[in-house]
């Protein structure tokens, strides 16, 4: 059984890192990225809230890409995804790999150094 | 000065003050309306006159101004002496504001159509009627077509960010503005060179190249004041134009350019300041990136081969690229405005980047300076829904190669809806904004429309757009309304905030954009959206700045002494290179020219026809104050610059009439003949050819500039491309 479980959790596991590694190289749904973002993160990053503002040209797109990318996992280091707070608000369920894709996809495409460098407004 | 804001038009005064108040048909229409509210000029015998302090509205400079106000009724507006941004100035577009607000064309209760489109016949509905068929005919259109089957057009108002923010909570992406017919690629290019798009500090400069830009007839403020500040302290100005227009009238030189070639022109600009060495080396070594690479580029650009392109002379050239790199860093390529001109126009204004990027002008005083901080906030708005039926993106997404997410282009949009595809949209709001006559090839904009199922304006007058429209909308003029905080950038005379309150409260049944979005939102169950008041949304704006409440009662304006050069000290652009990219690697990973590389013009000039350009006067914004009874008498209709001596070889007279024709369509209007244009170019004024009957002054004058125009694109930005097309001229009646 436990036998049985360990597969089934390696399997799991295969699946989120072969799907999250290539997020960077993935296209996803900007706008809904941006709803997500919004609803997710921005209460924490808006201007004057309890952490540094953040929007999608706070970082470069190689940086975005250095967060989101799964070798390098900086985004699992930030202090809020381990406190749990990348969820879904409505649903409070954690955010999934499509929810990260579209932010990813979002923030990348209106980075500092993007053709359309974009605060989150 | 006081601002008091509770006068109102007793009906008394009104008669009095309007002259004669007549019956009349409105714009093909069958209601009768009041005719005439001009001001007669009889002294007031009234209480002391009101003086307020506001924001002009004429065009999208925003000068502060004060109202006089006597009876009621606003008798004068003059310039607000404070407000640096238009050092004190007001315009004479300005100065017929009070036109604006008296214009009998005005529209005034909400009207929906009831015959063929464009016959002219309406329906006066009341305000509940007509927000309850709006609100129903969107929410049917959003329902069978998803969200985005509607598009919004805003133009450039103070009140049309909520426009866009009702676009949001409704769920289109399908917002297009003024933009895509203007600036974009003017934006692209500084974007994709500096990482930011610069305002020129014209005051201080002692060299300018001004190609395109006719900056002493198309007012921007501080800019058209500021040159001939700085011409009067000793700044030369060369003018490149095929047109003798004002400001090369004024100019030091004027060198009527072949349309088309300014690109040959600046890479040759270049080559000189790289080979002659006039560049600052240190600068280069630490700001430029792919010097290297455009050393070698632009070998082959020398003023000789670029004599042959432009029709400027080589010694010219040499002489101007030394004067001008001598005169660096205060001196620049003028970056302008609208660059909507040619297929290639984000490579042209590329190389005019680059050259200035050479000058090592970039924060410096006399050169291009960044964006300074206003400290205007955005308000703290209710999250807006996703919905989730919605398509991946705009209707226009990846028509051009670098498009703006936000605005899109125009005209790909209008392709795609006549298309139908990606996908259906069937649904136009527009807010005071005209295409129909400012956007080239008016006859698929008409063909856009009928594909449409519900099209709404919201405008002061019976444009050209509204005239189309199935419902349409009064608005308030400006001086009747309370806006936003809007915050100013006044390149180096200031960074400032602005705001609007009614000098008199609005006249008919007219209503402002936003009260309109609320009462939609609140039929369309988005009530939660709309749920600030005009003030509240103002103070979270200028909640960080805790001064302005007073300046702006005290004195009209509020000053932001913020940073204003060097602010780029210890910074990286926001370029990929994190440098001022003369080589744009993302150009080169995208397969586009990384640096611009000069190609044959799409089209050359048949030695029986003409390239059309078009451009601005001091009396008109776009295509929205032609019919304003004061500015109208300055002119009262368009006519064809044409050279004499073709104008002789194929008859035409001056004055004579003569019928233009494109592949796009064809118009008829009056000749002008002058010398100051060149013998292979005609200009033409826009605004005029009207197909609205509600527009008196202007209606059956002139021809239309939309009609004439085929619609090419900038391939890069998407941008509109208006001097691509050639015409044909002919004297009426001639075989």
């Amino acid at each position: 059984m436990i036998r049985k479980m360990m597969v089934v959790l390696l399997g799991l596991a295969l699946t989120f890192t072969f799907t999250f590694s290539g997020i960077a190289g993935e296209k996803g749904n900007k706008r809904k990225g941006k709803y997500t973002f919004r609803t997710t993160c921005r209460e924490c990053h808006k201007p004057d809230a309890s952490a540094k503002e953040m929007g999608p040209d706070s970082k470069t797109q190689a940086q975005w890409e250095t967060v989101f990318n799964k070798e390098k996992g900086k985004y699992k280091e930030l202090k809020c995804y381990k406190e749990g707070h990348w969820k879904d608000k409505k649903k409070n369920e954690a955010l999934t790999e499509k929810d990260l894709l579209n932010i990813f996809t979002y923030l990348h495409a209106h980075a500092f150094d993007s053709p359309s460098p974009a605060k989150c407004k | 000065m006081a601002t008091k804001t509770d006068t109102s038009i007793s009906r008394r005064s009104f008669l009095k003050w309007s002259g004669a108040a007549t019956a009349a048909a409105v714009a093909g229409g069958q209601a009768p309306v009041l005719h005439s509210l001009a001001y007669t000029g009889e002294k007031s015998t009234g209480s002391e006159p009101e003086y307020h302090f506001s924001a002009c509205g004429m065009c999208l400079n925003k000068c502060g101004l004060v109202a006089r106000v006597e009876n009621g009724i606003v008798t004068k507006l003059d310039p607000n002496p404070k407000f640096l941004k238009s050092r004190g100035m007001l315009c004479a577009r300005g100065n017929a504001g009070t036109s604006q607000l008296y214009d009998p064309d005005r529209l005034k209760y909400p009207l929906l159509r009831k015959g063929e489109r464009g016959e002219g016949r309406w329906q006066r509905l009341s305000w509940d009627q007509a927000l309850d068929l709006a609100a129903e005919k969107l929410t049917k259109i959003g329902e069978e077509y998803t969200r985005c089957g509607v598009l919004f057009t805003p133009g450039s108002d103070m009140q049309s960010q909520f426009v866009h923010w009702f676009a949001e909570v409704f769920g289109s992406y399908n917002v297009t503005t003024h933009e895509s017919n203007c600036l974009l690629s003017r934006n692209r290019a500084y974007l994709d060179t500096f990482g930011e798009v610069p305002f020129a500090d014209v005051l201080h400069s002692k060299y300018i190249i001004m190609a395109g830009a006719n900056r002493f007839e198309s007012i921007i403020t501080p800019d058209s004041i500021d040159l001939m500040t700085a011409m009067k302290k000793g700044c030369k100005l060369v003018v490149l134009d095929p047109r003798f227009t004002k400001t090369a009238a004024l100019a030091h030189e004027w060198f009527p350019i072949r349309p088309g070639t300014d690109m040959s022109f600046f890479l040759a600009i270049t080559h000189v300041i790289i080979h002659e060495k006039l560049y600052d080396e240190k600068y280069a070594q630490e700001k430029l990136y792919g010097l290297d690479k455009l050393t070698e580029h632009v070998k082959k650009y020398s003023p000789e081969w670029a004599a042959k392109v432009c029709d400027i002379p080589a010694k010219d050239i040499r002489r101007i690229a030394q004067e001008l790199a001598a005169a660096a860093p205060a001196a620049m390529i003028y970056p302008g405005r609208r660059t909507s001109d040619y297929v290639n126009s984000t490579q042209i204004r590329r190389a005019m980047a680059i050259a200035n990027a050479l000058l090592g002008n970039w924060d410096k005083p006399g050169g291009l300076l960044a964006a300074r901080m206003v400290g205007t906030t955005g308000p703290e708005l209710p999250e807006a829904p996703f919905y989730d039926d919605n398509p991946d993106d705009r209707l226009d997404h990846g028509s051009a190669h670098i498009m703006f997410d936000e605005e899109g282009s125009f005209k790909h949009t209008r392709d795609a809806i006549i298309a139908g595809k990606p996908y259906p949209v069937k649904g136009w709001f527009t807010y005071k904004i005209n295409p129909l006559q400012s956007v080239a090839n008016r006859r698929k904009t008409l063909e856009m429309i009928d594909k449409l199922d519900f099209m709404l304006t919201v405008d002061i007058a019976m444009s050209d757009t509204a005239w189309m429209a199935d419902l349409v909308l009064p608005a308030p003029s400006y001086l009747e309304r309370q806006d936003p905080a809007a915050g100013l950038q006044g390149s180096s005379a200031c960074a400032c905030v602005v705001t609007r309150d009614p000098v008199v409260p609005a006249l008919f049944e007219s209503k402002p954009v936003f009260w309109i979005l609320r009462e939609l939102a609140g039929r369309m169950g988005l009530e939660e959206y709309f749920s600030f008041t005009m003030e509240e949304y103002r103070e979270q704006q200028l909640r960080k700045l805790p001064d302005s409440e007073r300046a702006l009662r005290e004195d009209g304006v509020y000053y932001n002494p913020s940073k204003l050069y060097g602010i780029y000290e210890g910074k990286i652009y926001k370029t990929k290179s994190q440098k001022i990219e003369l080589y744009n690697e993302r150009y080169a990973e995208m397969g586009l020219d990384p640096m611009p590389v000069c190609k044959p013009l799409r089209e050359n000039v048949p030695s029986d026809r003409f390239r059309m350009v078009v451009g601005r006067n001091a009396y008109f914004t776009h295509c929205t104050t032609q019919n304003n009874t004061l500015l109208n008498e300055l002119m009262p209709e368009n006519t064809l610059w044409i050279h004499p001596n073709p104008a002789k070889k194929l008859g035409i007279r001056d004055g004579g009439t003569v019928i233009l024709s494109s592949k796009s369509g064809e118009g008829e209007l009056k000749a002008e003949l002058k010398k100051g244009i060149r013998e292979d170019t005609v200009y033409m004024a826009s605004g005029f050819g009207v197909l609205s009957e509600g527009l008196t002054n202007v209606f059956g004058k002139g021809a239309c500039m939309a009609e004439i125009l085929e619609d090419f694109t900038d391939e890069l930005s998407g941008n509109m491309a208006m001097h691509e097309t050639i015409v044909k001229v002919a004297r009426k009646g001639a075989s």
